[in-house]
């Protein structure tokens, strides 16, 4: 019975995170409350760009589901993606402060075109 | 020197340590290690190369000779009074810096990330039989979401192993994925791309056969049994390895694995090649083709590694690392990361490493800045 505990025991003391962790909440159904197709292709460049970063370290980005909720955070200007601090601070965006994401690549152009276009599309 | 004679007696393949180890005519893991795929603890022939090969003597008393050396490389500082218990104690930490020099953005710290308590049982004839526990610490990654209640101490490898013959061996229990060459730097391109990075540990069961010059891994794994069963990766790898002017080895390697949010298939190709006197290149190209369930990602990643080790004399190595990682290979960016390094083993049980990393990413119009990070490491085992 021993040996059987023994066992059990170094089954349970695995460890429970790794690179999959993340998966439901990267990879899983996502509910938005949202219609705008726009913000639903934006919300999975986002979340596969930035959330890895800019969800518990800083902030809760994976948390917002709909236009308002990056409106009200201040990160996001309706129609102005110039002024809008998510674009700006964009590597692509060619200014001298622009420095995401800081590794791992830069946004290819059509997925940075798209968070411009939401931005500037927002109703 | 018939302490060292016996040993290399008892197994008659070569062995080695880490995968550019090649360099000083090792081959295959098998011997050095109780996982014939590397990684995880030494076995007696392993820490005595540790002791009279690859590690420098700067430390060693001038009246030992390399019998001595080798007898002292036990985990009590003697050969091991019975054959069938093994232990060992292996830490690793070091102080990492990222962007030095910038008044705004440095950040450095320390880091503890491997403390492991290693017990081996083996019986038999050239330990036929092995059970392997290996637990200890390991840090939580710093983007694990606050609140979790994994904890830090936990069972890194248990398994159980049998060889049927010097040749085939199936083992069962939680062991690292056959995929690829096994670097020790955790954050290469070539490790977290395929998912085999230091906490990628599976369920499962692998077969190992070596050949006069071809090595074959086969494993069929059922995920980390810990996490959730819809987190779990279940799937199967094929690594095979073939000698090649009797020095080198060239490889290929197969995985696909999914859980029940992403699906996995990775393939590449490397070689590692023997400079003799203990240098050694080692280089790895392969894809990895990733499919999500909510759609949000179906891509193929590209990667790439190519390292050299440069041995001037015993125990040191000068290193140098190039990194390529595309992350859609239907899109022009990717991502450089290279830098050189320095490896020495002052002596068996110590090595010390330092390495510097610069990352930078470049899109069809536009690049980041260098990104430039360090790392001064302590690496000890008894």
């Amino acid at each position: 019975m021993k040996y059987f505990f023994f066992f059990v025991l170094i089954l349970s003391s695995c460890q429970d995170y790794n690179s999959n962790s993340g998966d439901k909440g990267r990879y899983g159904p996502v509910e938005l409350n949202e219609s705008d197709p726009n913000f639903s292709k934006a919300y999975f460049i986002l979340q596969d760009r930035c959330v890895s970063c800019h969800d518990h370290k800083h902030d809760r980005w994976a948390e917002f589901k709909s236009n308002a909720d990056w409106v009200a955070d201040g990160l996001v200007i309706t129609g102005q993606p110039a002024t809008s601090e998510l674009i700006v601070r964009i590597v692509n965006n060619g200014q001298v402060s622009s420095n995401m994401p800081p590794s791992g690549g830069s946004l290819p152009d059509a997925e940075y075109n798209a968070l411009v276009k939401w931005v500037t599309e927002i109703p | 020197m018939k302490y060292i004679l016996l040993l290399l007696t008892l197994f008659s393949v070569n062995a080695y340590s880490y995968s550019n180890f090649i360099g000083h005519g090792y081959t295959s893991c098998l011997n050095c290690h109780f996982n014939p795929f590397g990684g995880g603890p030494l076995n007696d022939y392993g820490r005595v190369v540790s002791a009279t090969a690859i590690s420098s003597t700067a430390l060693t008393p001038k009246s030992w000779d390399e019998e001595k050396v080798a007898y002292m490389s036990g985990f009590l500082f003697r050969k091991p009074k019975q054959e069938w218990l093994r232990t060992q104690v292996n830490y690793r930490g070091f102080r990492v810096v990222r962007n030095p020099g910038s008044s705004e953005n440095e950040e450095a710290k320390w880091i503890n990330m491997q403390l492991d308590g290693r017990v081996i049982l083996k019986f038999g004839e050239n330990d036929k039989f092995i059970s392997v526990l290996n637990y200890g610490y390991a840090p939580l990654p710093s983007e694990t979401p606050k609140g979790t209640k994994s904890s830090e101490w936990r069972s890194r490898e248990h398994y159980v192993g049998y060889r049927f013959t010097p040749k085939f061996g199936l083992y069962a229990g939680l062991m690292d994925k056959v995929f690829g060459i096994k670097v020790i730097e955790h954050i290469a391109f070539s490790r977290v791309s395929p998912q085999v990075t230091q906490n990628d540990q599976v369920h499962g069961v692998t077969a190992h056969y070596i050949g006069q010059d071809w090595e074959l891994g086969a494993q069929g794994f059922v995920g980390n049994l810990s996490q959730d069963a819809d987190l779990r990766m279940k799937g199967g790898s094929v690594m095979l390895e073939k000698t090649v002017f009797g020095i080198h080895r060239i490889g290929a390697s197969v995985m696909s694995s999914q859980n029940e949010y992403l699906k996995l298939l990775s393939y590449s190709a490397h070689t590692r090649l023997n400079l003799k006197e203990g240098s050694s290149i080692l280089a790895e190209l392969g894809q990895t083709n990733k499919k999500t369930e909510n759609g949000s990602d179906d891509t193929t990643a590209r990667f790439g590694l190519l390292q050299t080790y440069l041995r001037p004399w015993r125990g040191l190595y000068f290193l140098a690392n190039i990194e390529y990682f595309n992350r859609d290979i239907k899109q022009d960016d990717y991502t450089l990361r290279w830098g050189p390094g320095v490896q020495y083993f002052l002596s068996q049980r110590i090595e010390l490493r330092a390495d510097v990393y610069d990352t930078r990413s470049f899109a069809t119009k536009s690049s980041t800045r260098d990104s430039w990070m360090y790392l001064l490491q302590t690496h000890l085992w008894f």
